[in-house]
């Protein structure tokens, strides 16, 4: 799981700043701006494949409306510290 | 190297229906010489060498040529681990070169080529028209909080980045309490996060009306540009 806060270079050659992430039913997901361009935000799911991680994007519109509600309280929690 | 790669050609993706790419050809793996980061470039490399055929996601156009063994292909494919830019700099490239070719009105060469096109929609692999909008990265690098040495830049982002998804998801409570402090780093900034949240949503079919959301934005962005002169006390 990649820590809110750190840096993630992707395929996409974008580096992005992880804003927050949550859990929901087993899986992690995740609020990515790039820190380049903060127009290309990104919201995905990680997924394992053949043991190495992948971040696909997330398409279901229900679940991108029930993750932003723990997004927003786990990235609070990082500011508090 | 996959099997069957050969000088000129230029592939990345990993898209085992179109016969010459195999997993041993990963994102960047670019065998020619052509540059895909720039639309504009591919856009000069397709007139220059009509043979190139390209193959963006399932969608396969093959611009037909003499020069078509001599210069290979370009295959790119955002539905497996992707090299995103580069596909859509290739589609870019593609509306370019059809622009250029209608506005040559049929008396050019370009014409002639743009009747050439085929563009063969049904993809070999239904899989891949299916999944085309289902896009994956890879992780080329990951640098932890303390590796980072832009710690205040980064929860700068961070705060800004969670203040513009309460605002376009849920009001703007938690912004509008916060933004005349000034731990956020300019209104600009902030407009740039929400248009992608929003165009995010809307890709997504997520999105509600956002007017209301985005003059409260520049309303609250504004108040914040007023919060940086000195000489004017904002409430917060």
């Amino acid at each position: 799981m990649f820590e809110i806060g750190s840096l993630l270079k992707l395929t996409d050659k974008n580096e992005y700043v992880v804003v927050s992430s949550a859990q929901k039913d087993g899986k992690t997901y995740y609020y990515l701006i790039d820190q380049n361009n903060f127009s290309n935000v990104q919201f995905l799911v990680e997924e394992k494949i053949e043991n190495e991680t992948y971040l696909k994007e997330v398409e279901d519109s229900k679940i991108l409306e029930q993750i932003y509600p723990l997004l927003l309280e786990n990235g609070k929690k990082f500011l508090k510290k | 190297m996959a099997k069957n790669v050969v000088k000129g050609n230029v592939i990345i993706g990993n898209n085992n229906s179109f016969g010459n790419v195999s997993n041993g050809v990963r994102h960047g793996n670019i065998v020619g010489g052509i540059n895909l980061d720039d639309p504009k470039n591919i856009l000069q490399k397709l007139k220059e060498n009509p043979g190139l055929k390209i193959k963006v996601a399932g969608n396969h156009v093959t611009i037909k040529g003499s020069y078509k063994d001599k210069y290979g292909d370009i295959c790119v494919s955002n539905n497996t681990i992707v090299d995103k830019s580069a596909a859509l700099n290739c589609k870019e490239a593609l509306r370019m070169f059809e622009g250029e070719t209608k506005k040559a009105g049929g008396k050019s060469d370009l014409k002639n080529r743009m009747a050439e096109i085929i563009n063969e929609d049904k993809p070999e692999n239904p899989y891949a028209e299916a999944h085309q909008d289902s896009l994956k990265f890879g992780i080329v690098e990951y640098k932890t909080l303390e590796q980072n040495k832009k710690l205040t830049q980064i929860r700068t982002i961070v705060y800004s980045g969670l203040a513009v998804l309460s605002a376009v998801a849920a009001g703007v409570s938690f912004m509008a309490g916060h933004v005349a402090t000034g731990a956020i780093f300019g209104a600009a900034a902030l407009l740039q996060m929400a248009a992608g949240v929003m165009a995010y949503r809307k890709m997504r079919n997520a999105d509600k009306e956002f007017k209301d959301v985005e003059d409260r934005l520049k309303e609250t962005c504004d108040h914040y540009e007023q919060s940086k002169n000195p000489e004017r006390e904002i409430g917060g």
